[in-house]
């Protein structure tokens, strides 16, 4: 056998030396390549830099801290310096005291502990030893002599305690005088301390972050597995799962591993230290005050981000964290950035990307799914309005629409149909159906017909056909009404000044029509009814006047409300609407069809025979029933299966039509819009536009790129519904049908964020809002306050403000702080912002009503708009007021109304409205509200005063807390004041008891005050105060125009609450009490009222006391009528 | 470039024509270098064919979809396959020509001229370390370069469209499109096991042990390369990257569009004897109706062995066609079922009557995928036999 080296290239020789020193190297390099790999994980990058960010901004920190206390640092030091130098002279005497405490601690001392322990040890077990002796059942003598034994052992044990404190003695004197001579250096020591605490835990803070050897070992290479300073941080949520449809697993979030400050308020993205410059992942989130923040009502340690963001939670990599850009353009820049693409495939294959972040309000709706009022959900909650006002759910199935009966929403968006030959005119019903927005711009009925998939001329003369064909079925079934009284003699210029006073205003426009581009769909306020700047061309002065006077005759599901108008003014009323024209009135009547038109018809009879699968016809057969069916059999047939193809049932009511089922697919479900697979989308021919082109195809319209997300889809599909029939050829009756409603991309956006909420996520009811309880009431009060538009005249809900400003922390020193103020508005400039409070605030020293802020706008951080009160201005132009003068003009504000008012009154008065305030020409109208509505509409007042006053406890708790006491004295206080603060308010619903009219009270006052009421009325009736100067009481008016009167006082014990006389507030300092209420301070309760002010303290004389004495004494005397004005 | 793009992609577009010619030029590649492997196999030769390969592929990688397809991580290793494949059979037929013609020569094979031992250490051990770090370090760089395709989480109410099967079973997916599952899914793979198992006691050749050759065991190299190369290889190769949404054939510039169509016009025999020939309609009767097709089977099993087996007539019948003076190329095709029949006499003289039907049955079974795939293409036959009622189709 030759020797290996001779045994050609593949055996063992030096040539596959080589290959193997290669082979090694290759191995080594692949081993490199991964470890790099490994250690320049994105996330292990961010962590790295933001380390740096920290350690720059400590180290800005340090230096500050350092210049701040320079000074006195320096004269502690020369203090300390002066006192060493002293001790320098006495250096012998401390040498020797050093010494002999040094000695004392070593012999003396640790002997006499030494001994001391030992003796305590024997007598321990001497003592268990007779324990155990003196429990055996014949113990006799044994026991005495373990007895005598633990004796002597504890006598021994007490002498060495004796000795032991003796030494401790001498040690405790040495040390003192040891002390006393260092007494000076030892004070500067301590106080130099105390005063660079600071800087200290900032250096140590940052020793940490600094690249030592220790941090260099734990983040190296290989090593960074054993307690690394870069680590995967995740929030594990048992309770939030995720769907894997063969089984649910947790929620894992890791979103901060890359998002390393997102909780941190000190990054907020505003802060100043930022210069401008902060963004993700750096920065916290952009509203800590609502979400992770442990103090915050979605804490990160329950919801976690994906929750409500979406996107793949255990990713940590921007792409796998299926990130979703706002825009083409952001999508571009990732792509450069972090490689990102839409095609990736763990973008591709990821069921539920992440929200895009002008979507990301739709992570809203899977708790808030009912809510009507959610601060910083307002995108979502106009993308809800806007379905439900473009009725949407009229076609589509959709939970949460129409189906909780006590909200009070109307079934069909659409008025009824039921009787329209008693309003409309055919003529005008033609041009109405073909394009609603030609007669009225503003209507929220869409355009079903001349759309892009049926823009061939062919498309036209068929579906002008359908149109008639619908306009003569409509008049044909309409159900016929008695024939309304003519209008004669009526007073338009009275019809108009009813019209502009009576509040029909908040929800309709008359004369002011909204401009083209201003979309006001889904806000409710004065579009709330159909704008009637045309209305005399569409109807007649007759109809008018009957539908005023009582819309349900006509309508029985109609929202408009009877405003109790006398014939008279129903018909001035009828005479000023009817006359409104326009551009003219259109033809009454259809002109006879022509003989092209007949043609059409009998085309369109044809296709309706055709697609009959009851029936099979052979041309001869259908050429037959074609010639033998009369117009109107054709027309009948034509137009029903028009109605029914286009679901014109899903928003009206019509004949033959009661029991329709919705043409649409469902939005809700087992599988809602918003968790549709893509491939369960109909693309059409549409693919997801590679080079982004645009062009016109076969079709007649541009083929616009739809990128492959489910947002893009939708997006496309409500700018144009039929987009998606782009290039199909397709039988008329099967193309896309769904109405254009020319949405705006802004409402289109905003409806887009109310549909990808609409998932399939479960959330345990727990982590979901309430659906009981005093929030829950307010809600469901919100969505009735909206169905009924009540925000259309009353104001119901406050503007709120959040804002930086400076105060104290509990060490004194200046910080910046956030707080929220509520309020009103009432003017802005370039660089202020100027706000009534009408609020408390929980910081003392941010103000309380009636004070008036200048915030500059730099400060602001958020801020949400008042909610109703849309007739103000209206009533201010027609009466020629500025606007805060014309607010007694106006309806009252009812912000606060649960505090003032009593919920049963308020219920009665719902159903049946009382005069209150005989100036008022605006009117209170009888809402058809069922005793559910009302008592509902009752509750919400009294939850939502409630609940603002829980958000004002809870922030005053939670600053009482945080807030330091030295001494007992404050100690005490602030337990006390924690204390009260604790206990939530009671929840007045229903019932409440008044206690000022009970006898025992009034009995306790009369034996306090003696001549109680008496005494009380006396003050009523002072000439300083007077109430009966304005206040109407009972029968007796005041004196003077009834423009300046005011509220009946006869009413006030069942109207008003007593608590909103007269009650106790927070002070202006912090746990100082004052009292407040309407008759202490009316310009707090309600800023801006008439009602003056009284500086009650100078009535002592007549009412005795302080001044809550005399304002208690009124307002009982107001509460006891019977008893107080007996005469 | 855009013009034979679109050419290929016409070529390839439809249910048959894709098919036929992936298999064509599979089978006749087979047979080619059976035919002529020495010149095939010279290292000038395979490496061009490697060369324009590799070539064609990367000029294909510039086009979009063919990258979709070819550069999904999951495809990968297929696209290896292809490669690795063509290597292992050229070097298996390149050493079988340098031996082939030594024994031509009268010399042994090389094989014979080198010694029987060789030692562990270090020979064999050293090569092994050797592969474990080459295996090791081309690992470490795929998962770096490639990160694993994940999907999203299964879904029984989504159907992902295409739903492929594992690579290695694609081929077995693939029969599935011209033969029942019960035929492709039991029938046929149990066939290739108990196949593969019987074939050392079906071949009593001992030439080609211990060495390479082709020319002394031509048939069983080639039954295996047509069976191994032109159906399970080509059909892996095929489904990956030529089978898309709806399973439909794509060609591999195309896009693959889930909307596109073809027609179902499948039939089956009982159809085409009882309605389209004989025009009276199916029979009620599952037996009679189905006579046909059980005919058909029955004589495809029962008859063609004795038939190949039995000189009938005792003339070389091929012999005389080649020698009838016809052209060369037509008088070699119209040979060709005579010398083959004449090839199986001869075997079944050296085989007996046991190892020879056995043989055959194996063979006809092997044989039944490419005449259905040929019915189906030539004559949209769906089955031989189809009795729907007891889900048993043929």
């Amino acid at each position: 056998m030759p020797a290996p080296e001779e045994r050609g290239a593949y055996v063992y020789g030096p040539g596959l030396h080589r290959i193997f020193a290669a082979g090694g190297a290759f191995l080594l390099a692949t081993v490199v390549w991964m470890i790099a790999q490994d250690f320049n994980r994105p996330w292990k990058v961010y962590q790295r830099h933001f380390r740096e960010l920290k350690k720059e901004r400590l180290e800005k920190e340090l230096a500050a801290e350092k210049l701040r206390t320079d000074a006195e640092v320096k004269r502690l030091t020369s203090e300390k310096q002066t006192a060493e130098s002293n001790l320098e002279k006495q250096a012998e005497t401390i040498r020797k005291l050093e010494a002999d405490l040094d000695v004392h601690r070593r012999q003396a001392l640790y002997k006499a502990k030494q001994t001391f322990q030992f003796a305590k040890a024997e007598y321990d077990t001497a003592r268990y030893f007779y324990e155990q002796a003196a429990a055996q059942p014949d113990a006799g003598a044994a026991g005495l002599s373990e007895k005598a034994q633990m004796d002597r052992r504890q006598a021994e044990m007490e002498a060495s305690q004796e000795e032991l404190k003796k030494a401790e003695l001498q040690e405790r004197d040495l040390k003192a005088s040891l002390d006393g001579h260092q007494e000076a250096r030892n004070r500067a020591e301590k106080n130099l301390k105390e005063l660079t605490r600071q800087a200290e835990t900032t250096q140590n803070n940052i020793a940490k972050l600094k690249m030592s050897l220790a941090n260099l070992i734990r983040d190296l290479p290989m090593l960074d597995f054993v307690d690394p300073n870069l680590k995967v941080r995740q929030k594990v949520l048992e309770d939030l799962r995720l769907d894997y449809h063969f089984a649910t697993v947790y929620t894992v979030d890791r979103c901060e591993t890359c998002h390393v400050a997102i909780d941190d308020r000190d990054w907020d993205r505003n802060d100043p230290r930022w210069q401008g410059k902060g963004e993700q992942p750096y920065v916290a989130h952009s509203r800590l005050d609502l979400f992770l923040h442990a103090a915050s009502p979605h804490p990160a340690d329950s919801f976690g981000c994906t929750s409500c963001h979406m996107g793949r939670g255990p990713a940590t990599d921007f792409v796998r964290a299926t990130h979703m850009p706002d825009s083409k353009e952001e999508g571009e820049e990732w792509e450069k950035e972090h490689g990102w693409s839409l095609h990736h495939w763990d973008i591709h294959y990821w069921h539920r990307p992440m929200l895009p972040a002008k979507f990301t309000q739709a992570g809203c709706q899977k708790c808030h799914g009912t809510d009507a009022h959610l601060p910083g959900g307002e995108k979502l909650l106009r993308g809800r309005a806007l379905f439900r006002d473009f009725g949407c759910y009229g076609c589509h199935k959709t939970e949460g629409f129409n189906d909780a009966p006590v909200v009070g929403e109307i079934p069909k968006r659409g008025p009824d149909l039921m009787h329209v030959q008693a309003k409309l005119k055919p003529g005008w019903m033609l041009d109405w159906i073909w394009n609603p927005k030609a007669f009225r711009p503003s209507t929220r009925m869409p355009r079903f017909f001349g759309q892009a998939n049926n823009s061939k001329p062919e498309d036209e003369a068929r579906e002008r056909t359908d149109v008639r064909a619908i306009v003569e079925f409509l008049w044909n079934k309409s159900n016929p009404l008695p024939a309304y009284p003519a209008v004669a003699g009526g007073d338009g210029k009275r019809g108009e000044r009813l019209v502009k006073e009576l509040g029909c205003l908040g929800c309709h426009r008359v004369t002011d029509p909204p401009a083209e581009t201003e979309r006001t769909a889904g806000k409710g306020l004065r579009d709330h009814g159909p704008e009637l700047s045309r209305i005399g061309a569409k109807t007649t002065p007759e109809w008018i006047a009957a539908w005023v006077r009582d819309p349900r005759h006509y309508s029985k599901n109609s929202r408009m409300p009877n405003l109790r108008l006398t014939s008279d003014e129903a018909r001035d009323v009828a005479v000023y609407l009817g006359g409104l024209v326009g551009a003219g009135r259109p033809e009454e009547s259809l002109p006879p069809r022509t003989d092209a038109e007949l043609r059409e018809l009998d085309k369109a009879v044809r296709r309706v025979l055709a697609a009959d699968q009851t029936e099979i016809r052979p041309q001869a057969r259908m050429d037959e029933e074609v010639r033998t069916l009369s117009v109107q059999a054709k027309v009948d047939l034509v137009g029903k299966t028009a109605v029914r193809r286009y679901g014109c049932a899903g928003c009206h009511d019509i004949p033959g039509f009661e029991t329709e089922k919705k043409i649409g697919v469902e939005l809700s479900g087992a599988q809602p819009i918003g968790s549709k697979p893509l491939d369960k989308l109909d693309y059409g021919l549409i693919g997801e536009g590679h080079g982004g082109e645009e062009f016109e195809g076969k079709a007649g319209f541009p083929k616009p790129p739809v990128p492959h997300t489910l947002h893009d889809w939708i997006f496309r599909k409500l700018k144009n519904p039929r987009v998606y029939d782009w290039g199909k050829e397709k039988p008329p009756e099967d193309r896309l049908r769904m109405p254009d409603f020319e949405m705006s991309d802004e409402e289109a956006e905003c409806l887009i964020t109310f549909l990808l909420g609409l998932t399939r996520d479960q959330v345990p009811a727990a982590k979901r809002a309430p659906t009981s309880g005093p929030t829950a009431a307010e809600q469901r009060g919100w969505r009735l306050v909206q169905e009924w538009n009540c925000i259309g005249c009353h104001q119901v809900g406050l503007g709120a403000i959040r804002r930086r400003f400076e105060d104290k922390d509990a060490d004194g020193r200046p910080r910046t702080t956030e707080v929220t103020v509520k309020g009103r508005v009432t003017d802005r400039d370039e660089e202020n912002v100027y706000f009534q409070l009408w609020v408390e605030n929980p910081h003392p020293s941010a103000g309380n009503p009636p004070k008036k802020l200048v915030i500059p706008k730099g400060d602001v951080i958020w801020e949400t708009p008042e909610v109703g009160g849309a007739l103000l201005p209206v009533l201010a132009q027609h009466y020629g007021l500025p606007l805060e003068v014309a607010r007694p003009q106006a309806p009252p504000v009812l912000v606060g109304e649960g505090d003032k008012v009593q919920p049963k009154w308020l219920f009665g008065f719902l159903k049946a409205p009382e005069m209150l305030r005989p100036w008022l020409k605006t009117r209170m109208p009888t809402f058809p509200l069922s005793d559910d509505q009302a008592n509902a509409l009752a509750e919400f007042f009294v939850a939502a005063a409630w609940r603002e006053g829980e958000v004002l406890r809870k922030s005053q708790l939670d600053l009482a807390r945080a807030s330091k006491a030295e001494g007992d004295e404050a100690k005490k206080a602030k337990k006390a004041l924690t204390d009260r603060l604790e206990k939530p308010a009671p929840y007045a619903f229903p019932y409440e008891e008044i206690e000022v009219r009970s006898p025992a009270y009034l009995a306790m006052k009369e034996s306090e005050f003696g001549g109680y009421l008496p005494r009380a009325r006396r003050l009523f009736e002072h000439k300083d105060v007077n109430c009966q100067a304005c206040h109407v009481r009972g029968s007796q008016n005041p004196a003077g125009d009834p423009a300046g009167w005011a509220p009946d006082l006869s009413r006030v014990p069942v109207r008003l609450r007593p608590s909103w006389f007269v009650r106790e507030a927070q002070g202006h300092r912090p746990g100082e009490r004052r009292p407040a209420g309407w008759l202490v301070d009316p310009q707090g309760v309600l800023p801006g009222t008439k009602m003056p002010s009284f500086e009650w303290s100078r009535f002592a004389d007549v009412f005795p006391g302080k001044n809550e004495a005399r304002i208690q004494a009124l307002r009982d005397l107001l509460f006891n009528p019977e008893l107080g004005f007996r005469d | 470039m855009g013009f034979l793009r679109d050419l290929v992609n016409a070529i390839f577009t439809g249910p048959t024509l894709g098919p036929v010619l992936i298999f064509t030029i599979s089978v006749g590649g087979v047979l080619a270098l059976l035919r002529w492997y020495r010149v095939l196999t010279r290292p000038k030769v395979a490496g061009a064919a490697l060369v324009a390969a590799v070539v064609a592929f990367a000029l294909s990688l510039g086009d979009h979809n063919f990258r979709l397809i070819v550069a999904k991580p999951d495809n990968v290793p297929i696209v290896m396959l292809f490669f690795l494949v063509g290597f292992f059979t050229w070097l298996a037929l390149r050493q079988a020509a340098l031996n082939d013609e030594r024994i031509e020569q009268g010399k042994p094979p090389r094989e014979a001229e080198e010694s029987e031992k060789s030692l562990t250490w270090p020979d064999l051990v050293y090569i092994e370390f050797l592969s474990t770090v080459f295996v090791t370090a081309a690992l470490l760089l795929w998962s770096i370069l490639l990160k694993a395709p994940l999907e999203p989480p299964s879904n029984p109410t989504e159907t992902p469209n295409p739903s492929k099967a594992p690579w290695y079973f694609l081929g077995l997916q693939e029969m599935l499109v011209y033969y029942d599952p019960w035929m492709a899914g039991v029938v046929l793979p149990s066939m290739i096991i108990v196949g593969l198992i019987a074939v050392p006691f079906i071949d009593p050749n001992s030439k080609g042990s211990g060495y390479y050759t082709l020319k002394e065991r031509k048939f069983s190299i080639g039954m295996f390369l047509f069976g191994f190369v032109s159906l399970w290889c080509t059909m892996i190769i095929l489904g990956t990257f030529l089978r898309g949404p709806n399973w439909n054939f794509f060609g591999p510039f195309q896009r693959w569009d889930p909307h596109l169509l073809f027609p179902l016009v499948n039939v089956d025999l009982s159809e085409y004897v009882w309605v389209h020939w004989l025009g009276v309609g199916k029979p009620n009767s599952i037996l009679l109706r189905e006579m046909p097709g059980f005919l058909a089977v029955i004589a495809y099993v029962v008859l063609v062995p004795p038939l190949f087996a039995k000189r009938l007539i005792p003339v070389d019948i091929a012999a005389k066609i080649r020698g009838s003076g016809l052209p060369k190329a037509l008088g070699e095709v119209l040979a060709a079922p005579f010398a083959a029949k004449a090839f199986f006499a001869e075997m079944y003289q050296r085989l007996g009557f046991v190892r020879y039907n056995v043989l055959m049955l194996l063979v006809l079974s092997m044989m039944s995928l490419p005449i259905k795939m040929v019915l189906r293409w030539t004559i949209n036959l769906k089955y031989i036999v189809s009795i729907p009622e007891y889900f048993f189709n043929i």
